[in-house]
């Protein structure tokens, strides 16, 4: 049963969806950077992560059969205890729950009343559901941003995940990769003076990911509207999918409003 | 006494009246308690905890004041006279009681203030701790461990106070001394390196290199970095840890102190012992090697008579 899962979610090109885990067994998972362990006791689940550097882990590979032995000793174990387990497991794509501020590696000046499209990616984490759904266990993030304080004054503003990625111009420049999507943000200057992009501010919260097989994780596009760097900029987000016939993956974490007023851009003491 | 007596002199109206009053008055107290327990609960599900006190206090002094009062009206009191009275008493009591009185204003000025509220992280001469309560007289803190400090609301108007948790982030400052020797430049960039390998440490405001100065020993320099409060210690421990791995790996040295030791103006050359088993008891100067009998006894060729030999 668990193997004939496991193809159907292989085939269809994903590490996440609904699989089936015997008592004793462990499934193992590597996305991106991620090594992920779940292992299904008489009463516990046990979970363990380990996370390698970025670079050169863009795939992903999926095993429900390891045995128990296989799995290495590893300092960030976490164990939920419960009634009895069951062999259902669900893992699903989401995106981050906070605010991803990311750097372009040169400052950009947006020209006024240019329309220019930036592309980022934001690293994924991953829900993790027991009990067929009903017993939300924990989010493990494919990679841990470092935190960053996002605002105005160091008394006035935001916690982020800062992001080391530089945003790009052109979607081709991005990779695409089992552990990140990429949202197309449009920037627009209606001001009469040029605008220096330091720092852009990306409301994951309230994004919902997407999903195509060929051309990986997304987000609806944003558009984002500032005129100079001390004022609040108008977010707007998108209602389509990024591509066509892209399939949802996950609704956003903060249902609101599609018209935002944040703190998007520039502005640090 | 008979019964009869008993009955007769608790049948007296103004027995029936103290007790009445008495009634008042305690179901008055039992009254403002519960109303006091309600307004608690009813401010903590929407405000702070500092809110949800100061409205437990304020229902429960307010009904057990009108209580007070409904039960001495009863008795018969007069209560303009009774006010009058106060006001005498009042002056009379405030003389007695300075101290309490300068604590009590004192309590309401911190209240209107508000420099900290109940579950915050102040630092007050010297003493850290989470506030307990804001109470008329005095603040009750609780410190790491675990102690409870009473601290006057008066000391507490005249001192600075520090908040430590008032703003969601905070800088932390660690103190490096490295040796004569190093490269400030590489120094840097293995300090940076530490900083933003730690996830918990802040990208902006991005950390701090201050160059304090030429120490006694050692280059002194401070390297700030940001982290959210509540990571404080974590991010404390680990990037210093770091940083000590880091300088051990690229051989940066974390000196101790240095004395350089001059005999007047006519130094010697100093002799070293060495510990060695071929050379034990045997005693070297810079240079030519010589006995100990020798160096103690006569001088050297090159001391000069001024000198302490």
């Amino acid at each position: 049963m668990a193997e004939a899962r496991k193809e159907t979610e292989a085939e269809a090109g994903r590490w996440w969806g609904v699989f089936e885990l015997g008592e004793g067994s462990v499934g193992y998972w590597r996305i991106g950077p991620l090594d992920l362990w779940i292992r299904r006791r008489q009463r516990e689940w046990r979970i363990a992560a380990e996370r390698q550097a970025e670079e050169g882990r863009e795939g992903w590979e999926l095993a429900l059969s390891a045995a128990e032995e296989e799995v290495p000793e590893l300092e960030e174990v976490t164990r939920f205890a419960t009634g009895a387990t069951t062999p259902t497991l669900e893992l699903a794509p989401i995106l981050a729950d906070r605010t991803l501020v990311t750097r372009p590696a040169i400052p950009l000046h947006l020209l006024p009343g240019q329309p220019v499209s930036l592309f980022v990616s934001s690293p994924l984490w991953i829900r993790i559901v027991a009990g067929g759904g009903s017993l939300p266990l924990t989010e493990v993030p494919t990679t841990r941003p470092p935190d960053t304080w996002f605002g105005p004054t160091t008394t006035e503003g935001e916690l982020c995940y800062g992001s080391r990625t530089s945003a790009r111009l052109q979607e081709e420049e991005l990779p695409h990769r089992a552990h990140r999507a990429i949202t197309e943000v449009r920037l627009r200057n209606p001001g009469s003076t040029d605008l220096l992009l330091e720092r852009l501010g990306l409301p994951l919260p309230h994004l919902p990911l997407y999903w195509h097989r060929d051309r990986g994780f997304g987000t609806p596009r944003i558009t984002v509207e500032q005129e100079t760097p001390e004022e609040l900029a108008r977010v707007k987000i998108g209602d389509r999918a990024p591509f066509e016939e892209a399939e949802l993956v996950s609704p956003a974490r903060t249902a609101g409003p599609k018209n935002l007023l944040v703190r998007a851009l520039g502005g640090l003491l | 006494m008979s019964l009869d007596s008993i009955w007769a002199a608790l049948s007296d109206e103004r027995v029936l009246d103290w007790l009445r009053g008495g009634l008042i008055l305690l179901g008055g107290f039992l009254a403002a308690r519960m109303l006091a327990a309600g307004a608690r609960r009813l401010l903590e599900s929407r405000g702070s905890a500092q809110t949800a006190m100061v409205g437990q206090r304020l229902t429960f002094y307010g009904v057990f004041f009108l209580m007070a009062t409904i039960a001495l009206q009863h008795l018969g009191f007069d209560l303009s006279i009774l006010l009058g009275a106060a006001g005498i008493l009042t002056v009379a009591l405030g003389f007695a009681s300075q101290t309490s009185a300068s604590n009590l204003i004192s309590g309401l000025f911190l209240l209107g203030e508000r420099p900290f509220s109940v579950g915050d992280l102040i630092s007050v001469e010297n003493r850290t701790g989470f506030v307990l309560s804001i109470d008329l007289l005095s603040v009750k803190l609780r410190t790491f461990d675990n102690l409870l400090v009473r601290l006057p609301n008066e000391t507490l108007l005249k001192t600075p106070i520090t908040n430590l948790t008032r703003f969601p982030i905070r800088r932390i400052d660690l103190q490096v001394p490295v040796a004569y020797k190093e490269d400030l430049g590489r120094v840097q960039e293995i300090l940076e390196q530490a900083a933003e390998e730690h996830p918990l440490c802040l990208e902006e405001p991005a950390p701090l290199l201050i160059f304090r100065g030429f120490g006694e020993s050692s280059l002194d320099l401070q390297f700030s970095v940001w982290a959210e409060r509540t990571n404080f210690l974590t991010v404390k421990n680990e990037v210093l840890r770091a940083v000590k791995e880091a300088f051990d790996r690229e051989g940066i040295e974390i000196p101790f102190p240095h004395r350089t030791l001059y005999a007047g103006s006519a130094t010697r050359p100093l002799p070293v012992h060495l510990a060695g088993d071929e050379d034990l008891g045997k005693t070297v100067s810079r240079g030519s090697p010589v006995e100990p009998t020798e160096r103690d006894d006569s001088p050297g060729p090159d001391s000069r008579p001024d000198g302490p030999g």
